[in-house]
């Protein structure tokens, strides 16, 4: 199921001023459930934009909430799949079937 | 000044009821339970006794009412009781406040969260609003994760009691209703699964539109619950009442409640069972007044109550002391429910007759109630006497008065009822109570015609008390008489006559027999 990483990527306070530096680098975490269709959707469509229309200025984490509950309580997530883009700012949130990358795209409102 | 026997029956009456709740006692009607449906005390002072023993065990209630109506306290207050009381665990789920202002808040009451938290009892699962922005592409999505965090932070801790505080909110945050929904009758299995009991609030619009989209809750759940709150005179009146309670039994009709400084708590009607009386007529409860005694046929029967009826200085508090005063003195605990005047100013009156109640008030034997006229409610009184009573295993009440009762609740009928209900408590306690009632009846009788002034309101209550004094001035020769006469005393052969009497310094003292 992808690459899993978990870190301190949601440390909010942080996110806006850690990567000042470099304006165009995109922090993207994707919240999914394990061994759902929807999931696996959800996490072609992000690696796809991160490795194309991101290409080198994407960092994606993924979390499986079912193997992280705590991370889920700590972040706040209610639904899956969720997208939230943690820089650049402001964070925002995308809930709903991330199938399609355009919509995906305009929902980061990334230009 | 109480004898050995009644400290003996006291202890007895504390130890088998928890504290601060004596009239839980009273309520003794278990034998409807359904035994496949164990319950859990509430936490609420009261509740109990209106749910029949407390809330169902591993099931969901929802608390409904308006904005301010109580559900968040009496969420709270479920929660903590079952910690600190119970040592049962337990999960917060909020969907509107956050954490920390439900701890800010619930401090108020003294209840420590930071504390719960700390030492792994309590613990919150968060879903208030984050404040952040979002954008929902579609419906598509699965709010799955939210029961995940729930199931996961209840197993954390071995939680025993959750709060939903409330669903609703997740409107706010989610615009997919039927998610919503779905959600929440999922929440509803997955919490019957793991054997938690849980409250969960719900917010009650006055609109039936409104309350068709959260209606889902209702159905869901197996016991409802609602809150009210009208404004009275001077403060909020609040009620409560149980609108179903699957499988369970439980008392119906409105229930006042109030929230104090440490929580809620409710004021149930007091159940009687008649069978329980235990009176004797012949076990007589005197004034300790000579001559006086004599003429209500030795005294008053033990479970019986009087009216003692006059006009403003005619000495009926005076009465009601030497009927408390004699109590003290033969051992017979004494619970004076100061209505008229603050049982300070009692105090002093009693001084000047040289009567000192500071050791029978220390050791137990007389007790006062005092009560704050404005916004008065009948059914907090008679809890709060109820409790008196038990607690010190009180022979004698005396309600000094009970008009001062009528003038503030400005409802007749109200207090009708309110001593239609103390006279079957006494019954069944074989408690002796004494009122002192103001007459407005004006100074100077007609000759011949003693009994002229008697109001109505006399003789409605007459049907309901058990004997009536009566006390009156005259106007003869140039002097204001007074006058007494025991109108009706059940169950004694009591005097007919008319006789003189004065309230003197020493007490009441009685004369001759009036003739004219």
């Amino acid at each position: 199921m992808g690459r899993r990483e978990i870190r301190g990527v949601n440390d909010k306070e942080n996110s806006g001023t850690h990567h000042d530096g470099d304006k165009s680098e995109v922090v993207l975490t994707l919240y999914v459930l394990s061994k759902t269709a929807q999931s696996s959707h959800a996490v072609a469509t992000i690696q796809g934009i991160c490795s194309n229309e991101l290409v080198g200025r994407c960092r994606l984490d993924i979390v499986d909430v079912s193997e992280n509950p705590e991370v889920a309580e700590r972040d706040a997530i209610i639904a899956t799949p969720t997208l939230i883009k943690l820089a650049p700012p402001p964070l925002r949130r995308i809930l709903g079937d991330l199938s399609s990358s355009e919509e995906v795209l305009v929902a980061l409102q990334l230009s | 000044m109480s004898s050995k026997k009644t400290t003996g029956m006291k202890k007895t009456i504390k130890n088998s009821l928890p504290k601060e709740h004596y009239v839980a006692g009273l309520y003794h009607n278990t034998t409807g339970a359904n035994p496949c449906i164990p319950k859990t005390p509430s936490g609420i002072p009261g509740l109990d006794e209106v749910l029949q023993g407390g809330l169902a065990e591993n099931r969901l209630t929802l608390v409904s009412g308006c904005t301010g109506a109580g559900k968040t306290v009496l969420s709270n207050q479920f929660l903590y009781h079952g910690i600190v009381e119970m040592n049962q665990p337990g999960v917060f789920i909020t969907f509107e406040e956050r954490p920390q202002d439900i701890i800010d808040n619930v401090a108020g009451f003294g209840w420590n969260y930071g504390q719960l938290i700390k030492q792994h009892k309590l613990a919150f699962v968060d879903v208030s609003d984050p404040g952040q922005e979002q954008v929902e592409l579609n419906d598509s999505y699965d709010l799955s994760p939210l029961l995940l965090r729930i199931h996961h932070t209840i197993e954390k801790i071995g939680a025993k009691r959750v709060v939903i505080d409330s669903m609703a909110a997740l409107f706010i945050q989610v615009s997919n209703a039927r998610n919503v929904r779905n959600l929440f009758t999922r929440l509803c299995h997955d919490l019957k699964s793991l054997g938690v009991t849980t409250l969960a609030t719900a917010e009650r619009p006055e609109s039936m539109a409104a309350l068709a989209r959260n209606g889902v809750e209702e159905y869901v759940a197996d016991g409802v619950i609602e809150l009210s709150v009208t404004p009275g005179q001077q403060r909020i009146l609040r009620h409560l009442f149980v609108r179903k309670m699957r499988g369970v039994g439980y008392r119906s009709g409105k229930v006042e409640f109030d929230i104090h400084t440490h929580g809620m708590e409710l004021y149930p009607k007091i159940p009687i069972d008649r069978r329980l009386a235990k009176t004797s007529l012949n076990n007589l409860k005197s004034f300790g007044i000579e001559r006086f005694d004599e003429l209500v046929g030795g005294g008053i029967p033990e479970g019986h109550m009087v009216l003692i009826s006059g006009n403003t200085g005619t000495g009926k508090t005076t009465f009601g002391l030497q009927f408390a005063l004699e109590g003290v003195k033969v051992g017979e605990p004494v619970v004076y429910v100061a209505l008229e005047e603050p049982s300070g100013q009692i105090k002093k009156t009693a001084l000047g007759h040289g009567w000192n109640f500071k050791r029978a008030i220390q050791s137990g034997a007389l007790h006062f109630i005092d009560v704050p006229l404005i916004d008065i409610s009948t059914d907090q009184l008679l809890y709060t006497i109820a409790n008196s009573v038990i607690k010190s295993s009180c022979k004698r009440i005396v309600v000094d008065s009970i008009s001062s009762l009528e003038s503030a609740t400005m409802n007749g009928e109200q207090v009708r009822q309110f001593l239609i209900q103390l006279l079957e408590f006494c019954k069944a306690q074989g408690v002796t109570c004494l009122m002192t009632y103001l007459t407005s009846g004006v100074f100077g009788a007609v000759r011949g015609q003693l009994l002229g002034q008697m109001e109505t309101t006399d003789m409605r209550l007459s049907s309901v008390v058990d004997g009536i004094i009566l006390l009156r001035y005259v106007e003869r020769g140039q002097k204001v008489k007074r006058l007494l006469n025991v109108l009706k005393m059940r169950g004694r052969q009591h005097s007919k006559a008319i006789y003189l009497y004065e309230a003197r310094k020493e007490g009441i003292w009685v004369g001759e027999k009036y003739e004219e």
